[in-house]
């Protein structure tokens, strides 16, 4: 049956069949890209997913060389950066340093320029104690004119007296040095026969003050200039504990002013006559 | 006419074609395909004969014509086969070669106008040909399609 219905019909079927086939042929080339020829189409339909495939392929290894480039590029500008704010820390840290420095020596100007003795400027470069034995050694030594038994002193007070030099560095024995002594009085009561022995730990004590003197806490004590290291005037410190109860001398304990450990430039005092130093 | 027959015509019109195509830019006056296309379905089953039209048909517009769509003037020239065909068997069986040579005058006008239905119908472009030169086209064709039927219906015991 279905073998006689095929010779009855198979030319309309074969008919309908290659119409459809070219109708399909023909709307395809009207709906995919018009402007191209058949072959091109064709062409273009067949190869584009190799084409595709092919592009992204090269695209992606392509891709990854560029970032790789990229990469390359980025840590050596990461690396270039942090070099750079390496050095800019380092540049702030000196300019911090510097701007320290500024402040300290135009203070310590202005002492110098206040003071009636001539100085010469020292840097502190080293420092050693034992027990309450305190040495400051500086940068300046008899190259620079400084001499044994100078004054030296800082912006907030007295610091010691210089005790051996060297042609270009010296010793300071501090003010809270136990064998320090400084010609010292009381601003207040202005009794200038006394003098101040180091204690140790930023403290002194002064000696050879009468009991009748009056003598209050935080009476400031200065140079009274009798020994001939510093000129009459010059801040020591302030009295801490005054004890009456021994008969003839008062024992008087002081607070130095001068902070020890955080001394960095000081000025060695020259005495007004060259050679005129005890 | 069988396949190799058929090959060999069609070479020979392919040539034709390419020929006027490069020599009268795509524009072709003698369109010899119609020629072999009617010539073949005159001896041709219903079957193998819209086979040979579509693949003569398509081809031709595949290799020599560059800008048209191809597979609209094989979808009326195989239309025009298959009423060939039907007129044939069922109302013609008789004065065939006669049928044949009137035939193939109507043949060359409707798949013009064919084409061009199809053509505006799907919205696709379609040169239009003046009246006068389109009748002198036909003439001209039916005069050469009756020409290569008497020559072979007298040499080739009407089959070739």
């Amino acid at each position: 049956m279905a073998l006689g219905f095929w010779r009855r019909s198979s030319g309309g079927v074969t008919f309908v069949a290659l119409e459809f086939a070219c109708f399909l042929l023909v709307t395809y080339q009207i709906q995919v890209a018009p402007h191209l020829s058949l072959l091109e189409k064709m062409a273009l339909t067949l190869f584009s997913p190799i084409q595709h495939l092919a592009y992204e392929t090269s695209d992606y290894f392509v891709m990854r060389m560029e970032n790789r480039k990229s990469m390359e590029a980025l840590q050596a500008d990461n690396q270039r950066m942090a070099d750079q704010l390496q050095y800019m820390k380092q540049f702030e840290t000196r300019i911090a340093e510097l701007e320290s420095e500024n402040a300290r020596l135009t203070e310590l100007m202005q002492v110098a320029a206040s003071n009636p003795w001539t100085s010469v400027l020292a840097s502190v470069i080293g420092r050693a104690s034992k027990g309450d034995d305190a040495i400051l050694i500086i940068d300046k030594g008899s190259r620079h004119g400084i001499t044994r038994d100078m004054g030296v002193i800082a912006a907030s007070g007295v610091v010691g007296i210089v005790w051996e030099v060297s042609p270009f560095y010296a010793k300071i024995m501090t003010a809270n040095n136990p064998g320090t002594a400084i010609a010292a009085m009381i601003q207040r009561s202005r009794y200038a026969d006394a003098y101040l022995v180091g204690h140790g730990e930023n403290k002194g004590r002064l000696e050879n003050v009468p009991g009748f003197t009056s003598v209050n806490v935080a009476d400031r004590v200065v140079t009274s200039g009798l020994d001939g290291l510093f000129p009459k005037g010059q801040l020591l410190g302030t009295v801490l504990h005054v004890n009456t109860n021994s008969q003839m001398f008062l024992e008087i304990d002081v607070q130095l002013t001068t902070e020890f450990a955080a001394l960095e430039e000081v000025l060695i005092l020259l005495p007004t006559i060259p050679g005129d130093a005890p | 006419m069988k396949v190799k027959w058929v090959v060999v015509w069609w070479t020979i019109c392919a040539l034709i074609s390419f020929v006027q195509n490069q020599l009268m830019a795509q524009t072709s006056f003698l369109e010899p395909m119609l020629i072999l296309i009617v010539m073949m379905a005159r001896t041709t089953p219903l079957v193998p004969a819209l086979w040979y039209t579509a693949a003569i048909s398509v081809c031709t517009d595949l290799i020599i014509l560059g800008s048209q769509v191809k597979g609209l003037s094989a979808m009326i020239q195989m239309a025009l086969v298959y009423c060939m065909a039907m007129l044939h068997k069922h109302i013609v069986p008789r004065y065939w070669d006669l049928f044949v040579l009137l035939y193939f005058a109507l043949f060359y006008f409707l798949n013009y106008y064919g084409t061009w239905g199809l053509s505006v119908a799907l919205g696709l472009r379609f040169d239009v040909m003046n009246g006068i030169e389109l009748l002198y086209r036909g003439v001209i064709h039916t005069l050469i399609f009756g020409a290569i039927l008497m020559v072979m219906l007298r040499f080739s015991k009407d089959r070739l």
